[in-house]
């Protein structure tokens, strides 16, 4: 950082209390409404001067060339990646609310289900087992479902996942 | 004042018809609705919950007020194409509420409450998918930063393989395949493979190194020295039986093919993929 002596030149007391110092002819604040509060935040589209053009990222997808014909970029035109079957799913947007929740529990896992030991373990088991290599069947553990790290001594669980 | 110009007043000349008889009059078209139906298979019926026999608009008696969001749990247990399937679905019923959202404002006196909780709910699931992803994007990224883990349960899967007797081999082969899918990245079919990246080239040379390590020691007499040279020996080994891929290393060291500079592996991939591909589509023609 600069030293404030040098860049506070103009800040006699009169001046320091007209900032910011550029206004309108008459009178009023070039930007902002106030000069209080905090300024700092990025520009909307309605800002900055003749050059800030800031868009928002779509639209403009190609240019006009010097005979008018409009040049297509690719690269900016937008596509969607509709999945193969969609009619046929049997995917319904919202669940009954007949159905039970299943409730996740994570023991000796840290991170839950984005930590890296559960994932290399995952990937140990898939490639031992086979694709199904974390099928449970939960009705038959009342819809609780456990991530027990094999490192976490099973006397130190809580008794509820002993059981 | 503008004025008309002469080619428009000359345009502007009374209509004449040759000959009257030649005019064929058709039956007059009824003014029904039927003129202007819409097929019941245009695909802007899916903007209508019931396609082509909905109404306008459900009154807010007839949403569905009492199904909940997807939870975060069940959306863990989808694959990718589910998820992605699940998201499109969402998308869908949200476009037909704010299609009725957008009509009923227009009416007066009618309470909205119900199609913003309903649009509410299917936020959060695009939301949780949205985070169930994130969740498998964080995870894949630090399992690649496991680089002593991972080396070592190579090491020992290559002994296993190689001390497994034939029963025994048929499912170490498996399970090669799905460790090639699961740490190298390795579609089961080589023309599923997409992208040509050093695991690709890691996992070719692993899987070359321990097939032909293990069909040396069974076969002696094959005449094949190891270890193999470069990624033009080890590739065979990839997708084809041990046999067939050394009878090709041998024809290759015959012809005394020189080994592959390392800067031009990803080009020689590419072109091997390619080739294989376009083969396959001729194939199918």
């Amino acid at each position: 950082m600069k030293p404030s002596t040098v860049l506070g030149f103009q800040s006699t007391a009169v001046n320091n209390l007209r900032r910011p110092w550029q206004t309108f002819k008459n009178g009023e604040l070039w930007y902002g409404l106030t000069k209080l509060g905090s300024k700092r935040h990025p520009l909307t589209t309605k800002q900055g001067n003749k050059n800030f053009y800031k868009g928002t990222g779509s639209a403009g997808m190609g240019k006009l060339d010097k005979y008018g014909n409009f040049i297509v970029n690719w690269s900016k035109v937008r596509t969607y990646v509709v999945p193969t079957g969609l009619n046929q799913t049997s995917l319904k947007p919202l669940v009954s609310p007949e159905i039970p929740q299943i409730e996740s529990r994570y023991v000796g896992y840290a991170d839950g289900p984005k930590d890296v030991e559960l994932a290399w373990k995952n990937i140990k088991d898939f490639i031992e087992l086979g694709e199904n290599y974390d099928y449970k069947d939960l009705d038959k553990t009342d819809y609780l479902e456990e991530f027990v790290n094999p490192k976490v001594v099973v006397d130190e669980l809580p008794e509820e996942i002993t059981k | 004042m503008r004025r008309f110009s002469t080619t428009t007043i000359a345009q502007a000349r009374k209509l004449r018809f040759e000959s009257l008889k030649d005019i064929k009059l058709r039956a007059p078209i009824l003014p029904t609705h039927k003129n202007f139906d819409v097929s019941p298979d245009h695909p802007l019926w899916q903007f209508f919950p019931n396609g082509n026999e909905s109404l306008a608009y459900r009154p807010a008696s007839e949403l569905d007020a009492t199904s909940r969001s997807w939870t975060m749990s069940e959306l863990r247990h989808k694959s990718f194409d589910d998820l992605h399937k699940l998201w499109y679905v969402n998308l869908k019923e949200r476009n037909i509420l704010a299609k009725e959202m957008w009509l009923l404002k227009s009416i007066e006196q009618v309470n909205m409450g119900q199609y913003d909780e309903l649009d509410a709910k299917l936020v959060l699931n695009q939301k949780r998918i949205k985070q169930v992803l994130l969740e498998r994007q964080t995870s894949y990224e630090r399992v690649k930063t496991l680089d002593t883990e991972v080396k070592e349960y190579l090491e020992d899967f290559e002994q296993q393989y190689l001390n497994a007797n034939e029963q025994e081999l048929l499912e170490m082969n498996d399970k090669l395949v799905r460790l090639q899918y699961a740490i190298f990245g390795i579609q089961p079919t080589l023309s599923d493979i997409q992208e040509v990246n050093e695991d690709l080239v890691n996992g070719i040379g692993y899987v070359g190194r321990l097939k032909s390590q293990r069909y040396v020691t069974e076969n002696p007499d094959c005449g094949l020295e190891l270890p193999l040279k470069g990624i033009v020996e080890e590739l065979p080994f990839l997708f084809k039986q041990p046999s067939e891929a050394v009878e090709e290393v041998l024809a290759l060291r015959e012809q005394q093919t020189p080994m592959l500079p390392k800067p031009e592996i990803f080009e020689y991939l590419t072109n091997v993929l390619e080739d294989l591909k376009a083969s396959e589509i001729e194939q199918d023609q």
